[in-house]
């Protein structure tokens, strides 16, 4: 088992994105960046904000921005339920950009009484996040 | 014997009425393709986040869960009716407000307080009408189902459930079976009740990051999402395919007046013929 491959679902709440094998999976855990590799331990684990890893060996692994969420992990089997999951060629660079600004916006030191820090916090995260992701997915092509 | 002119002219009209049901009804089958291709699309999730929170659920073990645990006495409940926003889709909705009226009366009698919530058009006109507690009224929710909107709708709904305003949460809405079959039902959302595995393998062995205690919070609140979006989508694959049902019998009954006025029709226009041949041949017999 531990030479074989993950059984890879990446699911939203809408449609099915990504099933197939993989060598290796990279996701944003909400306590840190990992790695999934076959032969991994049953996990369940929550998501936070960051670019989702497919990697099938030959090809350049491909990317995928995620926002919150879960991965269920059992025998080779990963199923990510992810509340938000978008491909690069599906993100939005204008409405990431203003959003970035409005994040920042928010958290100049003289509004922070004001605002919801956490969530100004990560409204800007995920903005850079689809920016860079973006960005890449653009000079790669 | 009627005027063959009115007989004609009520032909034209059921002609003009056929051809919009006729419409209608293709408009409604495509319209449904979509929405049961979204209710399909949205399994796999659905399954999977089910799956997920039995785990957490039997890893978290006893730890408490404001959203789980069923209170002591009931005094003030929450109804949500989901229903469409337009008409012309048979006895979708009144069957449905049937089983809702059933169920508030029961609750009643018992002596529990109810408020209601009211998700499509339809819904809101029907609580006006029966003057039930309407608290909030929302449209559209079901013309085309986003999951954000099915967060934004569960959120507001949890924090009623969690300060206290309400002690159940119950949805009544029309589930979907297929395009010849939508069955109207009342599902109990809050508290929520998580299916349990009788015999979960190892469970106690995955590893919950951060700890299943911490977990099951954000996860419950999710399955409640996850529950109202299946809602939604289910709502909406049912209206399109009662409408698509009620618009084809529609137009069939249409054919069927249209072909005894013709019959009637021409028997009068027989008739006449017939009348002015006798008179034409008594006329010239006279001379």
């Amino acid at each position: 088992m531990s030479q074989g491959e993950l059984q890879v679902r990446v699911l939203s709440p809408e449609r099915i994105i990504f099933r197939g094998p993989v060598k290796a999976l990279g996701l944003p855990g909400e306590l840190g960046n990992m790695t999934l590799l076959p032969g991994h331990a049953a996990m369940v684990a929550e998501l936070g904000i960051g670019s989702l890893l497919l990697e099938s060996g030959s090809a350049t692994p491909e990317k995928l921005f995620v926002s919150g969420g879960f991965v269920d992990v059992s025998r080779d089997a990963v199923t990510v339920l992810a509340d938000v999951i978008e491909k690069p060629s599906e993100i939005n660079v204008e409405r990431a950009k203003k959003s970035l600004v409005r994040a920042e916006e928010r958290l100049t030191p003289s509004k922070t009484s004001e605002v919801d820090v956490p969530r100004a916090l990560s409204a800007k995260k995920r903005a850079q996040q689809r920016l860079e992701l973006a960005s890449a997915a653009k000079s790669t092509h | 014997m009627p005027n063959l002119k009115d007989i004609k002219r009520r032909i034209v009209s059921v002609k003009n009425t056929q051809k919009i049901t006729h419409a209608m009804k293709l408009v409604s089958a495509a319209k449904f393709a979509r929405a049961n291709h979204a209710v399909i699309a949205a399994r796999p999730y659905g399954d999977g986040f089910e799956e997920m929170v039995e785990k957490v659920v039997v890893a978290a073990g006893d730890v408490p869960s404001r959203l789980t645990e069923k209170r002591g006495q009931f005094k003030r409940e929450l109804l949500i009716l989901v229903a469409t926003d337009r008409g012309l889709c048979g006895s979708l909705n009144s069957t449905l407000f049937k089983i809702a009226n059933r169920f508030v009366k029961q609750r009643s009698e018992d002596g529990i307080a109810f408020d209601v919530v009211a998700w499509g058009r339809r819904s809101g006109m029907f609580c006006r009408k029966v003057r039930w507690k309407l608290i909030n009224e929302k449209e559209k929710v079901t013309e085309k189902p986003r999951y954000e909107v099915a967060k934004g709708l569960a959120h507001d709904v949890v924090q009623t459930y969690l300060d206290g305003t309400y002690d159940t949460v119950h949805v009544a809405f029309v589930e979907f079976k297929n395009a010849l079959s939508q069955v109207p039902v009342i599902k109990q959302v809050l508290p929520v009740s998580p299916k349990q595995k009788s015999a979960t393998e190892g469970a106690s062995n995955i590893i919950m990051e951060p700890v299943a205690a911490k977990l099951l919070e954000p996860v419950l609140q999710r399955l409640v999402v996850s529950q109202v979006f299946r809602i939604l989508l289910e709502s909406a694959a049912s209206e399109h395919g009662a409408r698509m049902t009620a618009m084809d019998s529609a137009t069939k009954n249409a054919k069927e007046v249209i072909r005894k006025l013709t019959l009637q029709y021409n028997r009068g226009r027989q008739a006449a013929i017939t009348k002015e041949l006798i008179e034409i041949t008594s006329g010239a017999d006279a001379l």
